[in-house]
């Protein structure tokens, strides 16, 4: 009798780890992780971006549509946060994602414009911060791929069987994933200006 | 109508640009080496130069850098390919991390310093920018590769000796642990589960095998985080514990099993054996978009 209670709780031990629970853990927390690098990344555009608009404002003061636009939208940025914990909310992260957009094309403006002032570009601490903005758009861009390779791997994971039944189970659910950034902007057809004058 | 699907089937591949991309458009990632060469501007004496100078970095500082040279990345920005190359070579000592890989697209006029985490902090990204454009460029502008090269190695190099992240290679703990029973818990769990798997088929019948199979595979499958490989050692063990209980003498599948590992515990899995000029990646480094580009 008490011979096949062991095996009976061996069993019973063998089939919860066989169901995915450990590994449930794991990817969750690869995800979280993943996560926090893409937070960690656009934080530091964001802290990058007072010292870039107060080195063009010294060169290039009369651009303050495009100086003030970049100010307002670092702001709204900074303002929406999805920590770790709060990650299972699609509309958040489409918020998000939104604002991080919208600070994107302000500072793409910025940039465009700049080109404008052969003073400001020959500027020494104005070349080191773009090539700090460079930098960081960059890692933003590897820090995404690697959040959204490690959702899809969640993802898969949990709608597969037997997972699907404990995710059920434990109340487990999909991740919403990135989309395109501005996915307006993408839409838009290009205008093509040959400077007829 | 068969040959006419074949033609066509075969057209894509060689009107693709170059015959280097691979199926998916992309540059695949070259094998490891200290210096690549896809582009064939280096003369060997210069190449030579470029692989004993970063070998001897390597084995005084400890950090490895490495070079690859492509004519062109095709439609992937070099900062993708770079990654790619970071992230699959992995270059820089296990634990540390400290590698940088440089990054040259001779077609595309383009260059890209890769730093990894570890380097992020003696080689910003303004450093590697300013590195581009001061150092490769004027040389690069002139077909002298070898000459940029050397000039970023002359800056690069000395940010890393001052970043003093310990002595070389030999001083640090071997890449992979040393194979012996304590590097594969399985074996442990097998022949653990076998001594007693025996002893309790000898005590309690074969019920006494059955418990210490699935006990064993229990604790495999959670050790390992597998199940099949849970289950697998589990019936081995049952397996073994019935013949040895079978032979009578519980020692005897324990004693044949105590031929073999002998020779397991030396293997070394070679993470920093670089002498005789090969190279091999110490696998520690994470290439997380550090560094900059620029062209010339």
């Amino acid at each position: 009798m008490r011979k096949i209670l062991w095996a009976v709780s061996l069993l019973a031990a063998l089939t919860l780890s066989g169901c995915g629970y450990n590994e449930f853990q794991s990817k969750d927390e690869q995800v979280k992780a993943a996560w926090s690098e893409v937070l960690n990344q656009y934080q530091r555009r964001a802290d990058l971006i007072p010292n870039l608009v107060a080195t063009v404002q010294g060169y290039a003061s009369q651009e303050k549509d495009v100086l003030i636009g970049v100010t307002n939208a670092r702001a709204r940025a900074t303002s929406v946060n999805v920590s770790a914990d709060t990650l299972n909310d699609p509309a958040a992260l489409q918020k998000f994602q939104q604002a991080q957009g919208e600070l994107s094309s302000a500072l793409s403006r910025l940039l465009v414009v700049s080109e404008n002032y052969p003073n400001l570009k020959s500027n020494q601490s104005f070349q080191e911060l773009r090539a700090q903005l460079e930098g960081t758009e960059n890692r933003i861009a590897i820090a995404r791929n690697r959040y959204i390779k490690a959702v899809q791997d969640y993802n898969v994971y949990i709608r597969q069987l037997p997972q699907n039944l404990t995710a059920k189970m434990f109340g487990y659910k999909e991740k919403p994933q990135f989309t395109v950034e501005n996915e307006e902007a993408v839409k838009q057809v290009p205008k093509v200006d040959f400077g007829t004058k | 109508m068969a040959l006419a699907s074949l033609l066509v089937a075969a057209a894509p591949g060689r009107s693709a640009v170059g015959d280097s991309f691979g199926p998916d458009g992309l540059l695949p990632v070259p094998s490891p080496a200290r210096v690549v060469d896809q582009a064939g501007v280096l003369a060997p004496s210069d190449r030579a130069a470029l692989e004993a100078r970063l070998a001897r970095f390597e084995s005084e500082h400890g950090a490895q850098v490495a070079i690859a040279i492509v004519p062109s990345t095709g439609p992937e920005p070099i900062e993708d390919f770079a990654n790619r190359v970071g992230s699959t070579w992995k270059i820089g000592r296990h634990g540390v991390g400290d590698g940088l890989l440089l990054v040259v697209a001779t077609q595309d006029r383009r260059a890209r310093i890769e730093v990894a985490r570890t380097l992020e902090g003696a080689i910003p990204d303004v450093i590697a920018k300013r590195v581009i454009q001061q150092k490769m460029a004027p040389h690069f502008k002139t077909g002298d590769y070898a000459g940029g090269l050397m000039a970023a190695l002359d800056d690069l190099l000395p940010r890393i000796e001052q970043e003093k992240l310990g002595g070389p290679a030999s001083d640090r703990p071997q890449a992979a642990p040393a194979h012996g029973i304590g590097g594969h818990p399985w074996l442990l769990l097998l022949v653990v589960g076998v001594v007693l798997g025996s002893i309790l088929r000898q005590v309690l019948g074969a019920g006494g095998a059955l418990v210490a199979g699935a006990g064993a595979g229990t604790l495999a499958a959670f050790v390992l985080s597998s199940v099949a490989l849970g289950a697998g050692l589990g019936a081995l063990v049952f397996l073994l514990a019935m013949l040895s209980g079978k032979s009578g003498r519980y020692g005897h599948a324990v004693g044949g099993l105590g031929g073999f590992p002998g020779s397991w515990g030396g293997g070394s899995w070679g993470g920093g054996s670089a002498g005789g000029g090969g190279f091999s990646s110490g696998g520690g480094g994470d290439f997380s978009g550090g560094g900059a580009s620029g062209d010339w």
